[in-house]
């Protein structure tokens, strides 16, 4: 049953079932920028992020058509621009948290769960991923 | 508590405990007369209290064997062997331990004051040093607080409330807590942003509570002035009722035998020790006035 739905989930990743991690996996987690964003500081210290978009046939049409830019700006605000300074995949999300504990004088509980949050919602926008475990690469 | 530093306040329904500093409340439900609340810092340890409210005659003993029975029934369920001691009892305490997949230790006793049966316990895994850290908080838990006042502590805020208030709504959200007392017509409102730095980075306080109260302050013809509050930036609000609809509610409220609270007082001010915001509301009438009482018990750091 197992092997078949390893095959199953291959093709069709909306069976994939999502790694459920402990809360000291996710601690350690290093979370980092997605390599194909742009991004820059701007006078107010805020992060202008350039997110590409589409490059497909039909997004290349429909970009032509209704002459859609060739990328979509994101702006974080300050707390969002620090952390995001901090997903390089050498902090953990645990020094990130601690960070902006201090930094902030939040209470770690508070700062978990914002930081958290946060780190997922970029997750899902794909402009983050996690690595588990060890160093990074260099 | 010798290492009063590193340790903090947690208590809901006047129900306080002193717990280490990285610990904070993670869980509370139920009211006056029964109700739990929960503390823990994300790891294994927990301080967890249950209260209820009990007539004149009531068997502690048989309390606390219910207890240990029903986790007794839980264990089995899970197919997890059970022990349990009960250790002494000295000035109507009843201390017990108990050891399945967790292990805890705990008390229990009434309050002949404010007639709750209060169980008490901090528990962990079969490696934490349960009892250590039980003989620091468990002494340190206290039923019901100051005559006339019941303490309520989270994440900081430490406000005692007068009794007769309860509490209507809360949120405790990470950044922002809100708790809404109600007694009769009368509100209280304590209020809590965090990240004061940043919220106020471009703005007045006066302004970004304006901006933040607007819906609540509709009602009201206010004025805010600026005041030095405790050598911290702050501003005192002043408002009255005003407008047909509002006069129709109070119109309503005379009617049905209430006094109509038709008065707002209040306080925010910048705590820069803590980078947070606070606002302490009355809305009330004009014989019932708590908010200085209230504003002076506030501790915000």
């Amino acid at each position: 049953m197992g092997a078949v739905y390893n095959v199953v989930s291959q093709y069709l990743p909306f069976l994939r079932k999502k790694p459920k991690l402990s809360r000291d996996q996710a601690l350690s987690a290093r979370p980092i920028r997605n390599p194909l964003l742009q991004w820059e500081r701007n006078e107010n210290g805020e992060i202008r992020l350039r997110v590409p978009l589409r490059r497909d046939r039909l997004a290349r049409i429909l970009g032509r058509l209704l002459r859609a830019p060739e990328y979509k700006e994101i702006l974080l605000d300050e707390v969002g621009s620090d952390i995001w300074e901090l997903c390089d995949g050498n902090h953990t999300v645990q020094s990130i948290v601690a960070n902006a504990c201090r930094k902030y004088k939040l209470t770690r509980r508070e700062c978990e769960a914002s930081v958290g949050t946060y780190l997922k919602m970029l997750t899902e926008r794909n402009l983050l991923g996690f690595q588990l475990g060890g160093r990074r690469k260099k | 508590m010798s290492d009063t530093k590193h340790r903090t306040w947690v208590g809901w329904q006047g129900v306080v405990a002193e717990v280490p500093s990285d610990w904070s409340l993670v869980a509370v439900n139920g009211d006056e007369k029964n109700g739990y609340l929960r503390a823990d810092n994300g790891g294994t340890l927990a301080l967890e209290v249950k209260w209820s409210k009990v007539g004149n005659n009531v068997d502690l003993t048989s309390k606390l064997s219910a207890y240990l029975e029903d986790l007794r029934r839980r264990a089995r369920k899970r197919k997890v062997k059970f022990e349990h001691k009960l250790k002494s009892k000295d000035s109507g305490v009843l201390s017990f331990t108990w050891r399945a997949d967790r292990k805890a230790q705990g008390r229990l006793w009434k309050c002949e004051q404010c007639s709750r049966v209060i169980i008490a316990q901090v528990s962990g895994t079969h490696s934490d040093d349960v009892s250590s850290v039980a003989s620091s908080v468990l002494p340190t838990v206290i039923d019901h607080s100051e005559a006339g006042w019941r303490t309520w502590a989270m994440y900081d805020l430490v406000a005692d409330i007068p009794v007769g208030y309860a509490l209507e709504r809360h949120k405790l959200m990470s950044g922002y807590i809100q708790l809404i007392f109600r007694k009769k017509t009368n509100k209280l409102i304590i209020e809590r942003w965090g990240i004061a730095n940043v919220a106020l980075k471009n703005t007045s306080l006066r302004e970004w509570i304006k901006e933040r109260m607007a819906r609540d302050l509709e009602p009201y013809d206010f004025k805010i002035e600026d005041i030095e509050f405790d050598e911290e930036i702050g501003i005192i609000i002043e408002g009255r009722r005003s407008g047909l609809l509002q006069m129709l509610k109070s119109a309503f409220e005379f009617i049905t035998f209430r006094r109509p609270a038709t008065r707002l007082d209040g306080y925010a001010w910048v705590c820069s020790e803590s980078n947070r915001i606070y606002s302490v509301q009355s809305i009330h009438t004009c014989r019932e006035d708590v908010l200085d009482g209230v504003l002076e018990r506030v501790v915000c750091h």
